[in-house]
């Protein structure tokens, strides 16, 4: 399976606002409950799923910004990607 | 959309409810704050619902029904405003945080000491428990009265007879099951019933609420206008203005009116029957499938409408989201806010998918989401 791109947060605002600034900057992503497995304990319950080829844009569109976040992770698929659909 | 998460909030309200709060939108204005007529309208709107829910939950005393945002409101300010520094305290496995977050805080602030009954890998607690955790300065039980991770039902009543004959204070979290089946807060000997609007009820977000028993004691955790006793330095004495401060929500509160008339009308067995009905033919369906785990007690018919599960080893969040992706189903995936019973169940990493139940869903439903399962596990 393919590895997916997570960006975590503390909380669904931070994530929120991270959908409209990347999507405002034409990096595209999807709403995604954000895997048991990389949550840790800081993270909450809503993830942004992005690209592999549009990782170092989002990087940087959020460094750009200084947009909060928790951190990126990468994490194979478990299930039949049907819905690779970012939009 | 399919929408099996109901235990969160439940999503199908009927018309009735948002009717009356559109309604109330347009006539009603600030409760207990003047008599021109549209003050006492939204003063009718609380009124009524306190009356409404003090029956609905065998609550003597009307006056004793206050209103919060929410359980975990509700929750608080029973658990802050009712125990003291250095009391004991018996709680369970099976809490959510609304409970767990405020008791901590009484541990590390206030030296409150907590005993937890255990749960077992099915989330079954052993009801003697609560005999051998008891102390001479036991003050309270706080507990859910049904799971909202695997549906499991406390027998309130038994705990309740324990809790009197110790002279306990028993407080109880009904959110997953207000609405949902039969809560006497007299026959159980509950004394601070604390509930939410938006799930069983049927009722807005932003709605909730305690019963308080006569004679008990709450603390105010917050204080502010209550339209009367305004020369008063503190808040005042008598509940339910106690424990309310600020403009209640007369909107939303017309809405949970509706919505336990809307309850009393169906009957609340039948609720309860319809959807333990839809809960075990779900259950049913996808037990059998290869790589399904469910979590729970289900040789009991008497079960919250819930079902928790995991596909092999998959990430419950993964799960969820192919079920709402692809199949369109509205599921609940990781922990809940249930941190303790997914430890007690062993899926404290992968979390679990919650299926639940409601009213206005359909038979159709459940064999869609049965159906779903079984694709994602391969079968």
């Amino acid at each position: 399976m393919a590895l997916r791109y997570y960006i975590l947060f503390a909380n669904y605002e931070q994530g929120l606002a991270m959908r409209d600034l990347l999507l405002e900057n034409g990096i595209e992503n999807r709403i995604a409950p954000a895997p048991r497995s990389i949550q840790q304990d800081l993270s909450c319950g809503m993830s942004l799923l992005i690209n592999e080829e549009q990782i170092e844009a989002a990087r940087a569109c959020i460094d750009q910004n200084h947009a909060p976040y928790h951190r990126i992770a990468a994490l194979e698929g478990q299930i039949q990607p049907r819905r690779d659909r970012y939009c | 959309m399919i929408y099996l998460d109901n235990a969160a909030t439940t999503l199908m309200k009927p018309r009735s409810v948002t009717d009356a709060v559109v309604r109330a939108m347009t006539t009603a204005g600030n409760a207990s704050r003047g008599a021109h007529s549209t003050s006492l309208d939204a003063s009718r709107i609380v009124y009524d619902a306190r009356v409404k829910t003090a029956q609905l939950f065998g609550c003597s005393r009307p006056d004793h029904v206050v209103f919060t945002c929410n359980s975990t409101e509700a929750l608080n300010i029973a658990i802050q405003g009712a125990l003291r520094p250095g009391c004991h305290v018996i709680t369970t496995d099976l809490e959510h945080n609304s409970v767990l977050r405020p008791l901590y805080r009484m541990q590390d602030a206030q030296g409150v000491r907590l005993d937890f009954v255990q749960a077992d890998r099915s989330g079954k607690i052993d009801l003697n428990a609560f005999e051998r955790l008891k102390r001479p300065d036991t003050a309270a039980i706080v507990c859910t009265h049904v799971s909202n991770l695997t549906g499991e039902i406390v027998d309130i009543a038994r705990i309740g007879r324990f809790a009197r004959e110790n002279g306990i204070l028993l407080i109880v979290d009904a959110s997953q099951s207000a609405g949902c089946m039969p809560v006497d807060m007299e026959e159980m000997g509950i004394d601070v019933l604390c509930f939410t609007g938006h799930k069983g009820l049927m009722g807005p977000q932003g709605t909730g609420g305690m019963c308080i028993r006569e004679g008990v004691e709450i603390r105010p955790l917050i204080e502010g206008g209550s339209g009367v006793q305004s020369y008063r330095r503190r808040q005042p004495e008598e509940y339910p203005t106690r424990l309310e401060a600020g403009t209640m929500n007369a909107h939303g509160l017309a809405g949970l009116s509706a919505g336990i008339d809307f309850i009393q009308k169906t009957g609340i067995r039948t609720i309860m029957e319809k959807e333990r009905s839809l809960a075990r033919a779900f259950y049913e369906g996808v037990r059998k499938i290869d790589g399904v785990q469910t979590y729970g007690d289900f040789t009991t018919p008497e079960r919250g409408p819930v079902v928790a599960l995991n596909i092999r080893s998959y990430d419950s969040s993964e799960v969820s989201d192919a079920l709402s992706v692809d199949y369109g189903i509205a599921t609940r995936p990781g922990a809940h806010c249930a941190p303790r019973m997914h430890r007690a169940l062993g899926t404290q990493d992968q979390g679990a998918v919650r299926f639940s139940f409601s009213w206005f869903n359909t038979p159709e439903e459940v064999e869609e989401a049965v159906r779903a399962v079984g694709e994602i596990a391969g079968a």
